[in-house]
């Protein structure tokens, strides 16, 4: 019986050994240590183009975060074969929030991500660079509990909030605080992730959170009249515009400039796909399907954003309302702490990859 | 699936925990569990970050639903980033403990009641790492929190390192095969959740509560979310995790048996009643159908005198029947006053020549013809009531004789009786040839009353008597036998220090 066990065991490691050994080979087939990550835009791709030879295809690894407003570009790119056009295949990998996209890119995981505002602050911070806009949104918010006492900002004055620290959740809720005359000093900050506010606020357990779409949909959704909006970032559109953003790693991006280039040529006819009232609620199920929820919900969030143009992107960089859009949003980093130093927008936003990809 | 390696530490631990309550088990359930309270952690931090595959997702979680339902729960990430600094820095501590307390380097058992200043960094780690305190600390500048996890990680990587140098030290210095094959199995065992521990220990709690707010943590990224390996890759890993726990676990278990018999002392105290109070009834019975026997000899001696012509030759035989029914008795009798006088031995130093050599004495008076030898290096000590000790290993080499007439070895057959030194032990081996004995009957042997042979000579109390010589010498009795290969009984004693 032990020498069963034994031959067993000594299977065992080989084949663990050998199986490392096949994943290595796989990985640099695909020229990079990414992992082999399948995604229904992927079955898609190969569904709607049986001629294609997968192996001619550059392999990028895309984080997004399970919402409209992060999905509808690279789903629409994926289904409508633009990556593929430009000779990637995308696989898309989940994350709960930005800053893990960032962290992911650090250790080499993801190659392209997608980040809301509030990962914008490691973009300055040098983290990561922003080489095509994506849109505007308006789908954060903080909301309070009518039945715990929060029906204004000022009613936030030591009340349990709910936050999400380093991500659009913590920027809401600083200029949420600011608005109403506070600071954190003054309300009591419970800190947890995306996932776990929805089920603090649900469950009660705290009066007030910060947070963005679909979440404040969900809480919505249970609260009821119960659940309100005290600020969303329409509020703060002047002083710290809502901007989201596709971005890179600065060492990926000097070694895969034409990647990058490819990437944002096919976003641009992507986002001019989704911005056509008469596709979104084809991009709406591809969303649903994607993240494995049911229409009506992904339909709920496609306001969540202004949904721009190329065309539009590209006049919003000629007249310089992008700049001053991102520098709008810097400064208020330095005004809230969370960036030390002043740096040139153009140290982490790509105008030029922007302006290439439209040629 | 990482989800049920879980649950079988934790359950690996409270068996542990069950089945004997010593040290070692402690230490190794300790080890299982930090184990677990890390990788659940763990598990939770990626069930809420994402960033893995939905097929890696599975594998963590069993099920999308099952990895939805950790995603939701209400957490702090000050309470998440604790859990896992829980079981990240009370891990190493056990891991030493185990290696410690296996270790027989000198320095190490002389100083064994030290062993509790291991806790001493680890603990420190702690307070440092709680939430507010490590928020305060790092405050002072993030060159304060690029030392503090320097420091932390070097005194993890030292732990395991001395650890696992301490245990192969061990291993590799035990020369008695018994324990040294038992010895690797809870090597393998540790070795492996050791190497499972490696693969997380990367993850600081600070980037939980702290989320990469330092450039050096940074830097680090979040590597598990590259699962840089496939999933039949951590599959095959998880199983031969397994079965290392298995196999580990098992070894472990026989390996303190020794502890884990005197720890069912009571238990089986019992049953060792019970056993004695049958043996009883068996030695009167035995000792009354003597009589009997005597009796109807006495009554036919009677008859003879009552014969006008007495026959003398018939009354020398009866006589002589009469007299060796008395010897048995007598020596029956002696047995048994031999065992319950075992209880006041006098330990003194003796020689291990004078011992051996005296046991081989006492052999060769009744096998003159037998096959012995005898291996011992000049000088050896060991504290003993040389009287006792030497009957008790003329015991064992009478049952290693008997064992090789039943195997009709000839000339073949013979009887090593040898003795060394083994970490803290004094070996006296007495090796044989013979028939063996099966597992069943192995486990009987020790029993008062029991024998495998059933004559007038053999009436089950020599192993029982030795083996209560060696207990009251502070050893230990072990045996080791194949049928149809011979036998191998172990007597460890302390070895002695002049």
């Amino acid at each position: 019986m032990r020498k069963v066990l034994s031959l067993f065991m000594v299977l065992v490691m080989i084949a663990a050994f050998a199986s490392g050994c096949s994943q290595g080979n796989k990985s640099e087939e695909t020229g990079k240590g990414t992992p082999e990550v399948t995604s229904a835009g992927e079955d898609t791709v190969e569904a709607s183009t049986p001629t294609a030879a997968p192996a001619e295809l550059k392999v990028i690894t895309v984080g997004y975060m399970p919402n409209y407003a992060s999905m509808c570009t690279v789903v629409a790119g994926i289904q409508m074969n633009y990556f593929e056009e430009q000779g990637l295949k995308v696989n898309l990998v989940e994350f709960a929030d930005g800053p893990t996209i960032i962290a992911a890119m650090e250790s080499g995981a993801v190659d392209i991500g997608y980040i809301g505002p509030g990962a914008h602050k490691l973009c300055i911070q040098g983290k990561a660079k922003i080489f095509a806009f994506s849109h505007y949104g308006n789908a954060d918010a903080v909301i309070g509990s009518a039945s715990k006492g929060v029906s204004k900002i000022e009613d936030l004055k030591g009340k349990k909030i709910a936050m999400a620290s380093g991500t659009t959740s913590e920027t809401i809720l600083n200029l949420t605080l600011a608005k109403g005359g506070l600071t954190k000093e003054d309300v009591e900050i419970l800190d947890m992730d995306a996932s776990a506010i929805v089920t603090a606020m649900i469950s009660r357990s705290v009066d007030a959170c910060a947070t963005w779409s679909p979440n404040t949909n969900s809480i919505k959704e249970e609260l009821g009249s119960d659940a309100v909006t005290l600020t969303t970032n329409v509020d703060f559109t002047d002083i710290s515009p809502s901007i989201c953003s596709w971005i890179a790693n600065p060492n990926y991006i000097d070694a895969n400039a034409d990647d990058i280039l490819s990437f944002t040529k096919a976003l641009y006819k992507a986002m001019d796909y989704r911005a056509q009232e008469a596709n979104i609620d084809q991009v709406v199920e591809w969303v649903a399907d994607q993240v494995a929820l049911d229409v009506e919900s992904v339909a709920a969030q496609k306001g969540d954003g202004d949904w721009e143009t190329a065309d539009e992107l590209i006049a919003m960089i000629n007249d310089g309302s992008l700049e001053k859009a991102f520098q709008a949003q810097q400064d208020n980093f330095i005004t809230s702490g969370d960036v030390k130093e002043k740096v040139a927008v153009s140290d982490y936003v790509m105008f030029q990859n922007m302006l290439d990809a439209a040629k | 699936m990482l989800i049920v390696f879980l649950i079988f530490l934790v359950v690996v631990s409270v068996l542990l925990l069950l089945s004997s309550r010593n040290k070692e088990t402690f230490y190794l359930a300790g080890m299982c569990l930090s184990l677990a309270v890390m990788l659940t952690g763990i598990l939770i931090f990626i069930a809420k970050k994402g960033g893995i595959s939905k097929e890696l997702s599975q594998f963590f979680f069993l099920s999308i639903s099952n990895k939805t339902k950790i995603q939701y729960m209400l957490i702090l990430v000050d309470q998440l980033g604790y859990i896992i600094a829980i079981g990240r820095y009370l891990f190493p501590v056990f891991l030493m403990l185990t290696a410690l307390n296996y270790s027989m380097l000198p320095v190490i058992r002389n100083n064994h009641k030290k062993s509790w200043l291991t806790f001493i960094i680890p603990v420190t780690t702690l307070i440092v790492y709680y939430p507010k305190v490590f928020r305060m600390l790092v405050s002072y500048g993030s060159k304060a929190q690029t030392i503090i996890i320097s420091i932390t990680n070097y005194w993890i990587v030292a732990y395991v390192a001395i650890a696992v140098l301490l245990l192969l030290i061990e291993t590799y210095s035990i020369s008695m095969w018994y324990f040294r094959k038992r010895m690797i199995l809870i090597d393998i065992f540790i070795v492996s959740i050791a190497g499972l521990y490696l693969l997380y220990v990367g993850q600081d709690p600070a980037q939980v509560y702290q989320f990469y707010a330092d450039d050096y943590i940074w830097k680090q990224g979040i590597y598990y979310m590259r699962a840089t390996l496939s999933i039949p890759a951590y599959i095959v890993i998880l199983i031969a995790n397994l079965i290392c726990a298995v196999v580990g676990i098992a070894s472990v278990t026989i390996y303190t048996q020794v502890n884990f018999e005197a720890n069912r002392e009571e238990v089986i105290r019992q049953r060792k009643f019970n056993t004695i109070s049958a043996g009883t009834s068996v030695f009167i019975h035995s000792i009354k159908n003597q009589l009997l026997a005597n009796r109807v000899i006495y009554k036919r001696i009677g008859s003879i005198y009552q014969e006008d012509k007495p026959d003398m030759d018939k009354v020398k035989e009866y006589t002589d029947a009469l007299q060796i029914n008395n010897e048995f008795m007598l020596s029956r009798m002696n047995d048994l006053y031999r065992f319950v006088k075992t209880n006041s031995v006098h330990l003194i130093p003796v020689s291990i020549k004078e011992l051996l050599e005296s046991a081989r004495e006492m052999y060769l008076r009744k096998y003159p013809e037998g096959q012995l030898e005898v291996q011992y290096s000049q000088g050896t000590m060991v504290l003993a009531d040389i009287n006792h000790l030497c009957e008790a290993i003329y015991n064992l080499m009478i049952n290693a004789q008997e064992a090789i007439n039943d195997a009709n070895k000839g000339n073949e057959g013979g009887i090593i009786l040898c003795c060394y030194n083994v970490r803290l032990y004094t070996v006296i081996e007495v090796v044989d040839n013979g028939i063996g004995m099966s597992k069943s009957t192995l486990k009987k042997i020790y029993d008062p009353f029991y024998s495998s042979k059933n004559s007038n000579f053999n009436w089950g109390m020599g192993l029982h008597y030795v083996r209560e010589i060696v207990k009251e010498h502070f050893g230990t009795l072990r045996c080791e036998s194949k049928i149809g290969e011979g036998s191998r009984f172990y007597v460890l004693l302390p070895k002695y220090k002049e």
